[in-house]
């Protein structure tokens, strides 16, 4: 049985560059406008800021993310995770993800449910999370 | 290689910035659809950044300029007549033979942007064919006062150029950055640099950035010191007395590899921490704890880009850095600063038919070109008459200091060709536009890629023909050279000059195969086990080469000449202190406003204001501001953040217009070494602009 795929988010490792962003337009030649993976920018008091790339996965329309099937097919992961350059994100079998997450320090996240689809998302202090596609 | 459907996957080069990364062109019925990175390729390793997955939008951007142009009517209306190459070639041939005749072969300066090995040998073999010394770029803009600072220090390299030594971050325990940002920048022209900087802290590292602004890489410091532009070396040489004073310096690395200590320790005893606190704005006792953290962390890494560079103190600044490293032990090691020899290529420039000096000699007489003093001596005529300019991929009305005098400057000159991909602010003042082709479209030589890893370069196949009209610089000067009567320039195709400059490494192209790439490891610790390639053979603290020059033999903190400490008058209209020339994810200096996915990010030109200075000023954000200084101003869209020091403001340089953030930078205020403009300490005042 193939396992749910999942993406793995390490927010201690992402920097804001939107290197992910423009490899999902460029794979799936989308228009500026569309944004299937957004990093979201969270200044969290004085001189503490981090950068959240989420995934617009509710959408069933063609702003939503497909996890790039067309590569999947190839073995290789959506075009956003094999872009990123400080490998903050991750992407692959459920179990494993779980595993890796753990390796990561002060990994902390909870579930939430949206539209049906399974959402971890970190608690206090925010360092991670799991997105369950 | 074959891809499924049709699709044929080249490996070529991404050349969008200086970084060189790997890149694997995906192609279908001679169509680019898409660019990813080289997974094989060691520096990048399958990734591209924002910029470089956005190529396909400069290949195929519909604002290319398509076949070559005639001004008609006056210089600057934006009246043009298509022309062929043909009649372009012989109107340039005509009109810098003319120059040649009336006011001498250095009359012409030839500017170019970012460029690399082949071309730029090719452009330097044009110049010395036909006379001119004056070839410049952005070598004063951009590594002067580094080469300069470290070689005075550490030596060149055995084969005669200087080393570009860089960080190993990845095996480093404290990593210390001044004015630099790499999860956007990537020193090293290096792309994973920030996944290394991260790897080095899971594994224990401290990270340390000084800058004015809280930048991407500032939000994933252990230690985030805001110093005021302009000032570092005073923090460096008040580090150096801490670690000297308390005896934490590396007493067996000081005693067998390096000279001038004792006269160090003398010069440094007045850079109390108490002063560099005055200077800098940074507590004394931080200045204390970072001083001590870095000597006493082993190996510990510091490095810098332009925020410490774009001032007029900046060679004292790098030689203040090489020093620090150098009394700590941090050199020729894992961990610390790496001396990499690189590849040996053949200078195939013919400069030994060069006659003339170029118009920098007499003032700067150690630096590769300063590109800031054309527009005063195309304006004077002096220190010799610049009449004609070349100009290609360069935009120096949009990226040279002080915009008014550089329009002036290009205005009145008797003939000016421009080169580039798009009609640039440059481009609509010359007499000829030449449309160039992309990386996709010519066959390079690349080489500056990470030199922390490997003694490296790659051939990048060209996997088009040219689009349009368009032709490689390289055909284009080669043309032109034949129609001027110039002897040299009877190449057939790329391959033949490329295998002419990597004859040295017993290499030819086709040796290479279809990547191109030729990749050695290097050997750490060479230059403490031969020693280094300074007249003394060891690390030189205190340099009598630059004493014999005229130059300070140890490095100072010099308050730069338009700062509140040296003109409290002007800073009373002028309070604030403006830096320009920071980056963004998503533009290379004037580059990429026309590309659609990567405008939508910073579709405006904006100015950053700490929101209390804002407040005090009933700034808001979004609101249309006028940043004003002595020498002219621009409008921009207010920023609001708490991450940058309530007296200091922040524009990137590079837009159109009256957002073009050059009409206040000074093309007079330079560091005497190193012929470097001061882009970062500029003083102005912001208001709101009435609507």
């Amino acid at each position: 049985m193939t396992q749910k795929k999942t993406f793995l988010v390490n927010i201690d490792r992402c920097i804001g560059c939107y290197a992910c962003e423009i490899a999902c337009k460029d794979e799936n030649d989308l228009t500026p406008d569309i944004r299937r993976v957004m990093i979201r920018i969270v200044e969290a008091g004085n001189l503490n800021r981090i950068y959240v790339p989420e995934f617009s996965l509710e959408s069933v329309d063609i702003s939503g993310c497909t996890l790039c099937p067309q590569l999947q097919i190839e073995g290789r992961r959506p075009a956003c995770v094999n872009n990123c350059l400080t490998n903050a994100l991750g992407f692959g079998d459920l179990d494993k993800m779980r595993k890796q997450s753990e390796k990561i320090p002060g990994f902390k996240y909870e579930k939430e449910q949206k539209k049906g689809i399974t959402i971890y998302i970190s608690k206090k202090p925010l360092d991670a999370f799991l997105t369950h596609a | 290689m074959q891809g499924k459907e049709g699709v044929t996957i080249r490996r070529n080069v991404c050349q969008v910035c200086y970084c060189d990364c790997g890149m694997l062109t995906y192609m279908r019925g001679g169509k680019v659809i898409k660019v990813e990175g080289d997974p094989d390729n060691p520096h990048n390793r399958g990734a591209l950044c924002a910029q470089g997955r956005s190529a396909r939008q400069m290949l195929y951007n519909p604002d290319r300029l398509k076949y070559p142009l005639k001004r008609v009517d006056e210089r600057g209306s934006g009246k043009w007549e298509r022309i062929t190459w043909d009649e372009a070639l012989d109107t340039i041939a005509e009109k810098l033979l003319e120059v040649k005749g009336k006011y001498g072969p250095e009359a012409l300066a030839f500017v170019k942007g970012p460029t690399r090995q082949m071309i730029e040998q090719i452009f330097q073999r044009f110049c010395y064919a036909y006379g001119t010394p004056n070839y410049s770029g952005n070598w004063s803009y951009c590594v002067g006062p580094k080469i300069i600072g470290y070689t005075y220090t550490y030596g060149k390299t055995p084969q005669g150029p200087p080393y570009m030594p860089w960080s190993d971050f990845r095996n480093s325990k404290y990593i210390m950055l001044f004015g630099t940002n790499p999860a956007l920048s990537f020193i090293h022209r290096y792309p994973r640099i920030m996944s290394d900087i991260l790897d080095a802290k899971e594994a224990g590292a401290k990270l340390v950035v000084v800058d004015p602004r809280f930048t991407e890489t500032a939000s994933k410091a252990d230690t985030y010191l805001p110093i005021i532009p302009g000032t570092d070396a005073a923090l460096l040489l008040a580090m150096i007395r801490t670690i000297i004073s308390e005896g934490l310096y590396d007493v067996e690395f000081v005693e067998k590899y390096t000279i001038g200590f004792e006269r160090l320790m003398e010069h440094v005893q007045k850079y109390t921490p108490e002063y560099a606190e005055e200077i800098t704005g940074i507590p004394a006792e931080r200045i204390v704890e970072v001083a001590r953290q870095f000597a006493t962390a082993k190996p510990a890494c510091l490095d810098r880009r332009e925020g410490v560079l774009h001032h007029t103190n900046s060679t004292h600044t790098l030689r203040a850095m090489a020093i620090l490293l150098a009394i700590t032990g941090n050199i020729d090691k894992p961990g610390a600063l790496l001396f990499n020899p690189g590849v040996k290529l053949a200078n195939i420039t013919r400069k030994e038919r060069l006659k003339a000096r170029p118009i920098w000699a007499e003032r700067f007489p150690l630096v590769e070109d300063a590109t800031a003093i054309f527009a005063e001596a195309i304006l004077t005529g002096k220190p010799h008459p610049i009449r004609a300019m070349m100009c290609t991929i360069a935009n120096p009305i949009q990226e040279y200091p002080n915009t008014t005098k550089v329009r002036e400057a290009l205005a009145s000159l008797d003939f000016l060709v421009v080169d580039d991909l798009f009609m640039t602010e440059t481009a609509k003042m010359a007499d000829i536009v030449l449309p160039a082709s992309t990386f996709f479209e010519k066959t390079e030589l690349c080489k500056t890629q990470n030199l922390a890893l490997t003694k490296y370069f790659q051939v990048s196949h060209s996997v088009m023909e040219p689009l349009f009209e368009s032709l490689p610089d390289w055909k284009y000067i080669c043309l032109l050279a034949k129609k001027m009567g110039l002897n040299g320039f009877d190449y057939a195709d790329e391959d033949e000059i490329i295998d002419e400059i990597i004859k040295p490494m017993g290499v030819r192209v086709t040796d290479l195969g279809e990547s191109g790439v030729y990749s050695r490891p290097f050997e750490i610790g060479l230059l403490r086990k031969n020693g280094f390639n300074t007249p003394s053979g060891k690390i030189e603290l205190y340099s009598s080469q630059l004493e014999k020059l005229g130059y300070d033999p140890l490095p100072s903190y010099v308050e730069p000449p338009e700062t509140k400490a040296s003109r409290p008058d002007v800073a009373k209209k002028y309070p604030f202190t403006l830096i320009t020339g920071s980056k963004t994810a998503v533009y290379h200096h004037s580059q990429q406003r026309n590309y659609s996915w990567l405008r939508s990010y910073v579709p405006e030109p904006i100015v950053e204001i700490n929101s209390k200075t804002a407040s005090r000023l009933s700034i808001g954000e979004g609101d249309l501001v006028i940043v004003e200084g002595i020498r002219g101003e621009a409008k921009l869209k207010a920023k609001l953040t708490t991450g940058i020091r309530e007296d200091v403001v922040s524009v990137t340089h590079g837009w159109e217009g009256e957002s073009n953030i050059n009409y206040l930078t000074d093309d007079t205020q330079l560091d005497p070494i190193a012929a470097m403009p001061a882009f970062r300490t500029i003083l102005c005042n912001i208001r709101r602009a009435e609507i």
